[in-house]
This record gives structure tokens, C-alpha cells and sequence, in this order.
């Protein structure tokens, strides 16, 4: 299991999360379907759930959607991870749908720290940066 | 038959006299035997394409083997993003909520209230920018019977108080526009029943 | 959870212009909704247009994902059907491009094979069955200005824009057509 699988899991066991939504944008997600209904021979795709890259001072290695533009146009608008002294930043990018039973902005809080809790466990030494989109809220 | 006949009459204009019910020639179409027969002849064409649609529909119908599920299928995705909505969060982190799934949320509160369909579901105002004042505007369907003031208040205090849980949009005004009354329900003169109509 | 046990029954008696309006919301349900409903006019016509019943559906699911798309930008919900049966018209006069551009033997007009003989049609008795063998049998660009305008409700000018002709090769056209079809359908009496 990856990293990305595990927090996947942990999310969608959360209470109040109702579904984890593909990383990709709607469109790219409908067009890459229809791609494997012309492709038969390629297979389904796995669909990415969660999207982690890391950046440190040489810049991204996979850049995440956040401001960051070149390396250092990132750092510089990630003043935590300046003055951490050099330590990477691991980016999570996550979509979920709520099911209603909790508040969507508590929800969107706690997603985000259970996914800092979990990578700061593995990963000690870098900071952890959540993208939490609302995708869908449940009633 | 020929596209010039005798009285030199062509079918194209004939065919824009059927179209428009009107032509500058009408005088002579009017009264000339052969145009008669050809705007005959072309009225029972239209009908009997309408009669092979027909046919072509309830086939295209009868054939059904799931094919629209297929489709269907590729289709059921989550609703529009729209716009970001920023919510309050860690200093590092990056909380949001779309605007497709508060406008979402805002139809499914109306779709609940009795005799209630939304429409069009607007947020006017910069939700990107968190303190903002915000007005919804909602477009509603109603089922004739129930009364609308009273209606158009239930809708106002029930998406306030949902937006005020589920997001934190500064809400300043819901405006509600009855744009279509639909006829009511038959055989249930309460309005909305999952009985179905006949 | 809301009482929405109804929606289905809101949705089903729903005018084209609220569940357009929904739809552009990005409400799927309205969507299907709207889909369902002029589905089997999208498909009827879709095959008139192209040679062979797959290639119909593959033009109605383009269409239909192409109308998800822009449904947002419709103006006017209440000529969403008008609406969908131009994005079909598009969408088939593309696919039949397509097809001449690379033709192999798979894509070979199926219609002639299970068409009636003119005999049989003549004995059915049936001006519909007899309209059908004489539309296959007209010029490909002829039946498709035909198709378009009689069953498609299109303006010469949008048969024009779709078709890449003028609007007077459109007028044209659709004359030479229509002075065939009763030509042949007249022998059937």
C-alpha cells in the first residue's frame, strides 16, 4: 500500500466523509474514460484518489495545483517551510464528498489533520500541506 | 415530374411557400393546378417523414438495451466545481468547498420542501474572498396549490440556516424568483406523494 | 437525510427549461432527465444520419456529452430539444467526414442490405416503407440535407454551417431531394 492508498483509506473511514472523489478534474476523468472505451487493449486506468508531491529547496519533484510557480516562487509563499530550515513540504491533494452528519468546513479542518497526523508519523521530517476540497456536501 | 414544370414554378419556392406560408407568388400557386399537385405532393412527403420518425423513434425506443445507462454511466460524475470557496484553515493547509457543491446543497434543501423544484442557483457576490457579502438567488418550480409567500419564506430560512452550517459564506440575502408553476398532482390534492402520478 | 423521495416525480413532470436550468447548475439528475426524455428522438435521428446503428449511438453519446459540457451556456431552456438535435446534426455530419477520410470495409453502409425491395415496400403498401427504400437510394449529401431539415427542424443556415456548403447548395439540395423522394414515392400508388 502506498501512501497515497493509506490516507485514501484513512479518509474514507472518517465519520462524515462520504466518498473520496478521483484527484482528476471531472472533464479529464470523462475523457480518459471514453479513451479506454476506444482502447479496449489499454485497460482500465487506476484512478488517482490522493496526490502527493514533495517539494524541498531544488524545487518540486511532481508540482502540486498550489501557487507554487518556479521553486523558489513557491518557497517564498510558504513562509512555514522557509523558516523550517530547508525541510520539504509534502503537498496532499484530497476531494471529498461529505455525507451531512458533520459541518463541511469542520470536516474539510479535521480531513487535514488526520492527514498530517498520519504522513508526520511516516515521515517526521517533512511538513505536511493539505488541499482539502469540498467536492459535495451530503444533507 | 420535374424540378421546372410547365407553369416554370420551381420546387424550391414551393417548398419555401409550404415552409413560411407565405410567398410573393402566392397569387399564381394559389390557382395553378401543377403547383397544387406539387404542394400536394410534398405535403404528403412531410407527413409520411413524420410517420418514419415515428417509427424510427419508437424503434430507436423498443431497441433499448441499455444502451442510455451506458451512456448514462459516463455521465454520473460529481457536480460542477464552479468557483473556489475558501474555508478557515491551517496556516500551510488549503481548505475549500466548490460552488457547484453549495449550489448543490441549496437544490437539494429546496427539492425537499413540499410542491418545491429548483431551477437556476446563482451566488452573486466574490465567494472567493472569505467576509463577503453573498446573495443567493434561486429560480423555483412550484406545484400550483401551495401558497407562494409562504413558500418562497420556508425555502429563504431553510437554505440560510443550511449555508450557515455548511459553509462560511456571509449569506446576506435569498432571493427566490417563481419562474413556472407546474399543474398539481393528480388524484393528490396535498401536492408531492411518492405515489406517483398516472 | 431530506425527503427526497419525490425529486424523481419533480423531475419527471419538470419542463425542458427547469431541468436545463438545473443541468447548467451541474445537476446530473436533471441532466438524465432531459437526456431520457429526447434520448429516442436524439437516437431515431442520429441513425438517418449516419450508415450503421453503432455509429449512431457513438453520436448520440458524443452529443450527449457535449451537451453536459455547454449546457451551461443554453440561453434558452424551454429549445433544449431544438438545442440537443443541432448538437447531433454536428456531431453526425462529423463522424460521416470522419469515416470518408480513413473508409474500411467494417464501416460499409448496412442500410441497403435490410431494406425492402421497392416490390415489397409497394406490396407493405406503406408510404413510410417506401420513403425509407427511396431515401437510401438518394445521393449521401441529398438525404443528409433532407434528414437534417425534415426530421432535424434545421434552418438552411445551420445545415449550411454544419454541412460546410453554402445556404443556396443546402436550398438546392434539399429540392433535388424532395422532387425525387415524391417521384418514387408517387410510383408506390
Amino acid at each position: 500500500m502506498s501512501l497515497e492508498d493509506d490516507i485514501h483509506q484513512l479518509v474514507l473511514a472518517m465519520d462524515g466523509v462520504a466518498t473520496v472523489y478521483a484527484a482528476d478534474p471531472v472533464w479529464l476523468s470523462a475523457l480518459k474514460q471514453l479513451g479506454s472505451l476506444v482502447d479496449p487493449g489499454s485497460g482500465a486506468t487506476p484512478v488517482p484518489f490522493v496526490v502527493c508531491s514533495e517539494a524541498d529547496d531544488g524545487g518540486t519533484q511532481e508540482r502540486g495545483p498550489g501557487p507554487s510557480g518556479a521553486g523558489s516562487l513557491g518557497e517564498a509563499s510558504l513562509p512555514d517551510a522557509a523558516s523550517a530550515g530547508g525541510r520539504s513540504v509534502m503537498t496532499v491533494k484530497i476531494r471529498i464528498g461529505t455525507d451531512g452528519s458533520l459541518p463541511a468546513p469542520a470536516m474539510a479542518r479535521s480531513v487535514a489533520g488526520a492527514i498530517r497526523t498520519l504522513v508526520t508519523a511516516r515521515q517526521p521530517e517533512v511538513q505536511v500541506r493539505a488541499l482539502v476540497e469540498i467536492s459535495a456536501i451530503g444533507v | 415530374m420535374n424540378p421546372t414544370h410547365d407553369c416554370g414554378r420551381r420546387i424550391e419556392a414551393l417548398s419555401d411557400y409550404l415552409d413560411s406560408g407565405t410567398s410573393p407568388d402566392a397569387e399564381h400557386i394559389d390557382y395553378c393546378p401543377q403547383c397544387q399537385a406539387q404542394l400536394a405532393g410534398l405535403r404528403s412527403l412531410s407527413a409520411a417523414a413524420l410517420l418514419m420518425m415515428d417509427d424510427d423513434v419508437a424503434s430507436a425506443t423498443a431497441d433499448d438495451t441499455g444502451w442510455l445507462d451506458g451512456i448514462m454511466a459516463n455521465l454520473r460524475l460529481e457536480s460542477r466545481a464552479g468557483r473556489t470557496i475558501p474555508l478557515r484553515g491551517g496556516e500551510l493547509d488549503e481548505l475549500s468547498e466548490t460552488e457547484g457543491a453549495v449550489i448543490a446543497l441549496v437544490r437539494t434543501v429546496g427539492d425537499s420542501l413540499g410542491g418545491v423544484l429548483i431551477g437556476r442557483c446563482q451566488l452573486e457576490g466574490d465567494v472567493s474572498v472569505p467576509g463577503e457579502p453573498v446573495e443567493v438567488k434561486i429560480n423555483v418550480s412550484a406545484r400550483y396549490g401551495h401558497p407562494l409567500p409562504e413558500l418562497a419564506q420556508t425555502l429563504r430560512d431553510a437554505v440560510f440556516a443550511e449555508l450557515l452550517v455548511e459553509t462560511e459564506l456571509n449569506v446576506t440575502a435569498v432571493h427566490v424568483a417563481f419562474t413556472d408553476i407546474r399543474p398539481p398532482v393528480i388524484g393528490n390534492g396535498s401536492g408531492e406523494s411518492g405515489k406517483g402520478r398516472s | 437525510m431530506k425527503q427526497l423521495q419525490d425529486l424523481p416525480h419533480k423531475l419527471a413532470d419538470a419542463p425542458d427549461a427547469v431541468l436545463a436550468e438545473r443541468a447548467g447548475d451541474g445537476n446530473v439528475a436533471a441532466f438524465e432527465m432531459l437526456a431520457r426524455r429526447h434520448a429516442p428522438l436524439m437516437r431515431a435521428y442520429a441513425r438517418r444520419l449516419v450508415n450503421s446503428h453503432a455509429e449512431a449511438d457513438d453520436v448520440v453519446q458524443d452529443a450527449l456529452i457535449a451537451a453536459w459540457k455547454d449546457i451551461a451556456h443554453l440561453q434558452d431552456g424551454t429549445a433544449a430539444k431544438a438545442w440537443l438535435m443541432r448538437i447531433v446534426s454536428r456531431r453526425a455530419v462529423d463522424t460521416g467526414r470522419r469515416r470518408k477520410s480513413h473508409d474500411n470495409l467494417d464501416d460499409q453502409p448496412e442500410a441497403e442490405a435490410i431494406l425492402p425491395t421497392p416490390e415489397q415496400a409497394a406490396v407493405a403498401g406503406s408510404a413510410r416503407l417506401a420513403l425509407n427504400t427511396a431515401l437510401s437510394r438518394l445521393p449521401e449529401e441529398q438525404r443528409r440535407c433532407w434528414v437534417l431539415k425534415e426530421l432535424g427542424g434545421q434552418s438552411y443556415e445551420e445545415i449550411a454551417q454544419a454541412l460546410g456548403i453554402s445556404a443556396a447548395s443546402v436550398r438546392g439540395r434539399l429540392a433535388r431531394a424532395r422532387t425525387t423522394l415524391m417521384k418514387e414515392m408517387e410510383e408506390w400508388r
